[in-house]
């Protein structure tokens, strides 16, 4: 059985204070007695004192009075004495107290051999002795008694005295000082020593400096070992986790990732790429240069890929001269692409080891989890077959696990490419499609739509390249040729004596370039275009996207002058709060509605749609016209405008201007 | 924390409670030596009453006066009563001595007595024996009998005896002209043995006598409210003794050589009272006589 310090400690603080107890309440009893018998011998003392002085100088009993100062001094003396009487057998002879007038009895109240000094003190009333002589030139003798009484109340009183100053300085004084040491050890001792051992446990919080030398000699020998070990145990995690040459996550350390990433992605149902990295003929730079260039290059190589991932990107050396990459939170496949082809483009550029130029470059297999694989042994596997695959290829590229995979993003990336020279090579054309006033039939707006006329394919539809564009941002370059030329044809159309309100596309991507306002507004001003007469049709896509920069760059535009229409109404993510609170002037109604308007139900939707417009003050246009009874329809609704084949397709400027400026003209 | 705190207030306590336990009435019992002169008698009748018990007081009865400063000067008392004899003696080893409570004045309760008369004593040729008490202010009184009866040619054997001792004294057996200085109740067993009264305080002796309690003055300090409550006890038992005179006597005839309460009445017209406030007077021959009475209760 173990004690505790503080079990063990009590129990010797408890033995010594019995043992003390016991020891001082045997001397105090001890001590009780011996005074006891002091006070007893004294007053026997002076009573033989007494009566041999009085039996030696007395000659007749008359004489007795002579003794009185003797007798009194003694009462005065001695605080124990109560009084001292002098008797025969018939009568008190001489008194100190005056009280006492009879004879006092013989006093047997005790057994002398059997009670302790203390006890006869207090069980004694009087003291006894003979006083006895000769009456003078007789031979007859005269027995008198002295006797003293007790001052019993001044006993009580002494050895009360006694016995408080014993409890006070022997029990009280030395439990006052057990407890202060106690609470000390306690303190002092026992806290810490209990702050040590969950130190020593837990390793959690580091206690406070303590006051006794040598726990604190202890303590600070403790937090010095254990911050080592957290150290070293740090250290070790990492080199665990760390390839020595790079400074990059080992193989454990990438299992480890891995598995997390897989857990997190199949909780959000979310994909990551798994790319194997691997450098192209390194063994020629290792056997002809040496290990130590070759080992120089990795590092680099190490580095630059580092750089140009993003923070939440992971790389690992894997093995001589193989690498694993992990990219999740990516838009779009482009978007991965475009940061593979950034990796390998830095890492072909030459590397200057210790004056050697060294040109390298990499092939990497991608898969995806978790279409290629659900665990990290099936990702690596499959994209190290993809690494081979770029490899057999002609190394110095990438290449996807799956082929269709494979094929759709060699044809975005070519798709972008043309799109990119397109606009340089000037193959984009505006096409417009007019906008009718129901109620006369006239021209009185009309919507810019983009065609991309590609000399090899010929008419190439928006719906191929523009998503395209929105996702690898050319949208911007696009739209911003859009405006100009948008901006520009409006002038030209006013010049030829028809000035109609143009509708430009926009989206979200583009107000979030910091400059399109200005460039807007520069591009109007330049072209001396009325702002009244632009209008920028924008999709419910944009109530979701960036919702707080697109509403202030729309206000601004609008309070310029511009009007906003918004497109395909009631196909996406509309709440009326966002109709509420964006600057909208014209709704236009998505073909899809148009095409049901003979139904009943569909009826409904139109009208609703046209009633709450001119309800909020807002223009309504029909899109998708293409019957006369739709138009017939929408005049009973009271619809504003139109748009649609019923009137005309979309037309190249020429075709355009023949048919409306002539149309104006006559 | 709460422990610790609980721990402290124990201790507390308990330190509180032991010690005023250990400082018990053993400490601070005020030891009190007088004799039985008629001036004294309000202790005496003090002591009978327990009031001096409640204020934690012993008196300590002392055969005379001299014997009584002696019990002081050897610290088997605290204060002490006597005449400014026994005052002048002790101030002069103990500076802080000094008078705390006045009693009363002598008016005839000293006296001089003697086996003839002062005229006899003036012309006797023998030698004149003088029983007193040496050491007291019988000494004075004494002194003051020879000057202003021109005895200082004679012979005189100063006889130093206890009152005590003195009372028993038989003038059958005196050979010698004989003077015995004295003082109430002494007189009394002595005028039965044949001795008169030639002199006291009341007639023309010029000595003025004053008794009082004496003490030092941390004694003073350290016993304060007993003294303070003892002058009202002391108060007390002379108006008791006004009041209610038998009462009185019945208290403290023990104390008298158990004199008739006639002798008693009689000797009350020996000695004025002073435990009120001292008159012009009085204070003036207090002074001439270099008496403090600055410290006075």
């Amino acid at each position: 059985m173990r004690l505790s310090v503080k079990k063990f400690i009590s129990i010797c603080i408890i033995a010594v204070a019995l043992v003390s107890f016991f020891s001082f309440s045997h001397f105090y009893i001890s001590n009780q007695n011996k005074t006891a018998s002091v006070i007893y011998k004294s007053i026997k003392s002076d009573m033989n004192e007494i009566t041999y002085h009085i039996s030696k100088e007395i000659k007749y009993k008359e004489d007795l009075y002579k003794f009185r100062t003797l007798i009194d001094r003694m009462v005065a003396i001695d605080d124990f004495i109560k009084a001292i009487v002098i008797q025969d057998n018939k009568e008190i002879l001489l008194s100190t107290d005056p009280h006492y007038k009879k004879i006092l009895p013989n006093d047997f109240n005790y057994k002398e051999k059997e009670t302790s000094e203390y006890e006869k003190l207090l069980s004694q009333k009087t003291l006894e002795d003979d006083i006895k002589f000769y009456i003078e030139n007789t031979n007859k003798s005269v027995t008198m008694q002295l006797l003293i009484v007790i001052d019993k109340e001044e006993v009580l009183l002494y050895f009360g005295k006694k016995e408080s100053d014993f409890l006070l300085y022997f029990i009280l004084i030395p439990t006052v000082l057990v407890l202060f040491i106690w609470l000390s050890i306690d303190f002092f001792i026992i806290k810490p020593l209990e702050k040590l051992r969950q130190y020593a446990y837990y390793q959690n919080k580091v206690p406070k400096s303590f006051l006794v030398k040598e726990l604190e000699t202890i303590r600070y020998s403790m937090v010095q070992t254990y911050n080592r070990l957290d150290d070293e145990k740090k250290e070790l995690f990492i080199m665990a986790r760390t390839d020595s040459l790079s400074g990059l996550a080992n193989k454990n350390s990438l299992n480890e990732y891995v598995e997390r990433l897989i857990a997190t992605s199949s909780r959000h149902k979310k994909e990551f790429a798994f790319l194997f990295l691997d450098l192209d003929h390194f063994k020629i730079v290792n056997d002809s240069l040496g290990h130590n260039i070759g080992d120089e290059l990795l590092k680099n190589i190490s580095s630059i890929i580092t750089q140009v991932l993003r923070a939440n990107d992971f790389v690992a050396r894997i093995g001589g001269d193989e690498f694993a990459i992990i990219i999740h939170e990516y838009k779009s496949l482009m978007e991965l692409t475009i940061i593979i082809e950034r990796i390998q483009d830095r890492l072909s550029k030459t590397h200057l080891i210790q004056t050697n130029p060294i040109d390298i470059t990499s092939s990497i297999g991608v898969s995806f989890y978790p279409k290629d694989g659900e665990d990290i042994s099936s990702l690596m596997k499959h994209s190290d077959i993809a690494m081979y695959e770029a490899k057999a290829l002609g190394r110095s590229r990438y290449h996807f696990y799956t082929n269709e995979l494979n094929e759709r993003v060699q044809r975005n990336i070519k798709l972008d490419k043309d799109m990119r020279l397109a606009l340089t090579n000037n193959e984009y054309q505006l096409f417009y499609q007019p906008k009718i006033d129901i109620t006369n039939g006239t021209i009185i707006g009309a919507e810019a739509l983009i065609r991309w006329i590609s000399p090899s394919k010929g008419i190439i539809s928006p719906d191929i390249f523009i998503p395209l564009a929105e996702e690898n941002a050319f949208i911007k370059d696009l739209g911003h040729w859009v405006l100009n030329e948008a901006i520009k044809q409006q002038r030209l159309f006013k010049e030829k004596g028809l000035d109609i309100c143009i509708s430009i596309n926009v989206s979200s991507k583009q107000l979030s370039d910091e400059n399109f306002i200005l460039n807007f507004i520069n591009t109007l001003e330049a072209n001396k275009v009325n702002p009244k007469m632009i209008d920028i049709e924008i999709t419910e896509y944009m109530f979701f996207e960036q919702n707080e920069n697109n509403y202030k760059v729309l206000k601004e535009l609008h309070d310029y002058g511009v009007s906003i229409s918004l497109d395909d109404f009631g196909t996406g993510y509309s709440s009326l709060s966002y109709i509420k609170k964006f600057p909208i002037d014209n709704l236009k109604i998505d073909k899809v509605f148009m095409d049901d308007y003979n139904t009943y139900s569909g009826a409904i939707f139109i009208d609703t749609i046209v009633k709450m417009g001119q309800t909020l003050n807002m223009k309504i246009i029909a899109e998708g016209v293409e019957e006369k009874e739709q138009i017939e329809y929408l005049k009973k609704i009271n619809c504003d405008m139109y748009q649609g084949y019923y009137e005309s397709k979309p037309l190249e400027v020429k075709a355009f201007e023949s048919k409306y400026i002539k149309k104006i003209v006559n | 924390m709460l422990k610790l705190i609980m721990y402290i207030k124990i201790i507390i306590s308990l330190f509180i409670t032991i010690t005023l336990i250990s400082c018990s009435s053993y400490d601070n019992k005020l030891k009190i030596s007088t004799t039985n002169w008629i001036g004294y008698t309000p202790l005496i009748y003090a002591k009978e009453k327990g009031w001096l018990k409640e204020l934690n007081i012993e008196l300590v009865m002392a055969s005379s006066l001299a014997e009584n400063m002696n019990l002081y000067a050897s610290g088997n008392s605290d204060a002490y009563l006597g005449t400014q004899h026994e005052y002048n003696i002790l101030a002069k080893k103990y500076d802080s001595l000094k008078p705390i409570m006045i009693f009363d004045r002598s008016n005839g309760g000293d006296l001089i007595m003697s086996n003839t008369s002062i005229k006899e004593l003036q012309n006797t040729q023998k030698d004149i024996d003088a029983y007193l008490e040496i050491d007291s202010i019988n000494y004075d009184l004494l002194k003051d009998f020879i000057k202003s009866y021109n005895l200082e040619n004679k012979t005189i054997n100063y006889i130093n005896e206890e009152q005590v001792q003195i009372e028993f004294l038989d003038s059958k057996d005196m050979k010698n002209p004989t003077i015995i200085v004295t003082y109430v109740p002494f007189n009394l067993t002595l005028e039965k043995n044949g001795f008169s009264k030639i002199i006291s305080t009341k007639e023309s002796l010029d000595i003025f006598i004053v008794d009082a309690m004496f003490t030092k003055m941390d004694i003073l300090y350290k016993h304060k409210k007993q003294f303070m409550e003892l002058k009202k006890v002391v108060d007390k038992s002379i108006e008791n003794l006004k009041q209610n005179p038998k009462e009185f006597y019945k208290k403290v005839k023990p104390y008298m050589n158990n004199i008739t309460f006639n002798e008693f009445q009689s000797m009350q017209e020996d000695i004025w009272w002073l435990n009120k406030e001292l008159s012009p007077i009085i204070k003036n021959r207090l002074n001439k006589m270099n008496f403090p009475s600055r410290d006075i209760i």
